[in-house]
């Protein structure tokens, strides 16, 4: 193994162990399993399988191995919808107005993965694989939903949340092109794109390093509501909220001049 | 292979609306710097945002079709008719263009506040849920502008425009009696 991979383990390491003492595990704990399972596994089939001399003749090893690809991916659909529904945790009726779009999104990836379906001889290995290549593209979809909700909405999400989702962001994206395009453009990689392949995971490590460390924003001791201002705050985007109302009625080009709206 | 392709494209999509998602809400340096950690007051954010309605109350007549018919149907100068048309439509995409950019301050202010903890659970709630319909609105009326071309009809923004100026007469008086009652 190269020293560039001794290095990427060793930084996982220190990273779960920055986790667990930011108290992710409370906080996030799918996204905590999700992490440890992967440091796991690196740690199991790149030393400890080595040492022992198993190799992915023996059943037992090559079964693991795809159990544990399995319960990632897994684990990462359920974190994908847990940010989800932790972001919008405190606007049930934003989530109502949003739920169609999220649940139709994921419906359509649904269809798309069952529609472009190819099974083969083992049933773990098809899961594994051709489900992984899916669940990141999911992955990015509900990671753009969740940053595009927060700009539209003026949502304010914790700091560390939003380096999260980033970090997650960023590992999909880069895992999708990874399985969609250099799978059928780039069989052997070479020059960029190998470097490309190598990078890939540590951006999204960065991102999630920087999760841990970045200090809570905390509200200064003794402020509470201002009545006043945010009665007019709300006032006021109620009123161009009506006005937008106004312009979208006057601008329908199905309703005759003076028709009521 | 075309899977790949698709894919690709979706993937470069999604990178760009994120990317788009993560800039800084735009607002104008001097609003930003009204809401800058340790700035005095938010409440002078918020009074440094004219109303909407300012905008429009000006210029109440160019929201009115009626001189594009009589031009058009009565004057018989086409030509002139469709050239205020077209002015009326940009004029309308200014709006809407107003419209947003004093949301966005709003936002901006409301985000402000709310890392301050001096907004309430339900005021949260209520600037999100504001939020995201106004996007909505202002998205469609946006995407239905250019069908004006096809079919004219601003007649009614007339009288929407003086309403808008009762509204701003009114913000107007109420910011003044705030500022009078702070001075005294």
């Amino acid at each position: 193994m190269s020293l560039y991979t001794h290095l990427m383990a060793l930084f996982s390491l220190v990273l779960l162990g920055l986790m667990v003492r930011a108290g992710f595990q409370w906080k996030y704990p799918s996204f905590v399993a999700y992490y440890a399972l992967v440091v796991a596994g690196d740690g199991f089939f790149g030393y400890v399988g080595p040492w022992f001399d198993f190799n992915y003749q023996m059943c037992w090893y090559y079964n693991l191995y795809w159990v544990l690809e399995c319960v990632e991916h897994l684990l990462k659909i359920v974190i994908a919808l847990g940010f989800y529904w932790t972001v919008l945790a405190d606007y049930p009726n934003l989530r109502r107005m949003l739920d169609g779009f999220f649940y139709g999104a994921i419906l359509l990836l649904s269809v798309l993965f069952v529609v472009s379906y190819e099974p083969s001889g083992s049933l773990l290995y098809t899961i594994s694989i051709f489900l992984g290549k899916w669940v990141f593209l999911l992955v990015a979809v509900v990671c753009t939903f969740i940053l595009v909700v927060r700009r539209l909405t003026g949502i304010v999400l914790e700091r560390a949340l939003l380096f999260i989702v980033s970090g997650f962001l960023v590992f999909s994206l880069t895992q999708c092109l990874n399985f969609f395009y250099l799978e059928a453009a780039h069989p052997q990689l070479d020059g960029f794109w190998r470097y490309f392949y190598q990078l890939s995971y540590v951006w999204p490590q960065m991102l999630w390093l920087v999760a841990t460390v970045i200090p809570k924003e905390v509200a200064v001791a003794g402020t509470k509501p201002v009545a006043g201002l945010q009665g007019e705050l709300l006032r006021r985007m109620r009123r161009l909220d009506a006005a937008s109302g106004e312009a979208l009625g006057r601008l329908n080009p199905f309703r005759a001049p003076g028709e009521p709206r | 292979m075309w899977q790949a392709i698709l894919v690709t494209g979706v993937v470069l999509g999604l990178a760009v609306l994120a990317a788009a998602a993560l800039r800084r809400r735009p607002v104008p340096p001097e609003f930003r710097a009204l809401l800058a950690d340790g700035a005095a007051d938010p409440r002078a954010a918020l009074d440094a945002i004219v109303p909407a309605g300012d905008v429009l109350a000006a210029v109440p007549a160019l929201f009115r079709d009626d001189d594009y018919r009589w031009l058009r149907d009565e004057a018989g100068l086409a030509a002139e008719a469709e050239c205020l048309k077209r002015r009326r439509i940009r004029l309308a995409r200014l709006y809407l263009r107003e419209l947003r950019d004093q949301f966005e301050r709003l936002l901006a202010l409301s985000e402000h506040l709310d890392r301050q903890g001096l907004l309430g659970p339900e005021a949260r709630t209520l600037s999100a849920e504001t939020a995201l319909r106004f996007r909505w609105r202002v998205f469609w009326a946006g995407a239905l502008l250019p069908l004006q071309h096809v079919r004219f009809h601003l007649a009614g923004m007339g009288e929407f425009a003086r309403q808008m100026g009762v509204f701003t007469a009114e913000v107007r008086q109420r910011l003044e009696s705030h500022a009078f009652a702070a001075a005294v």
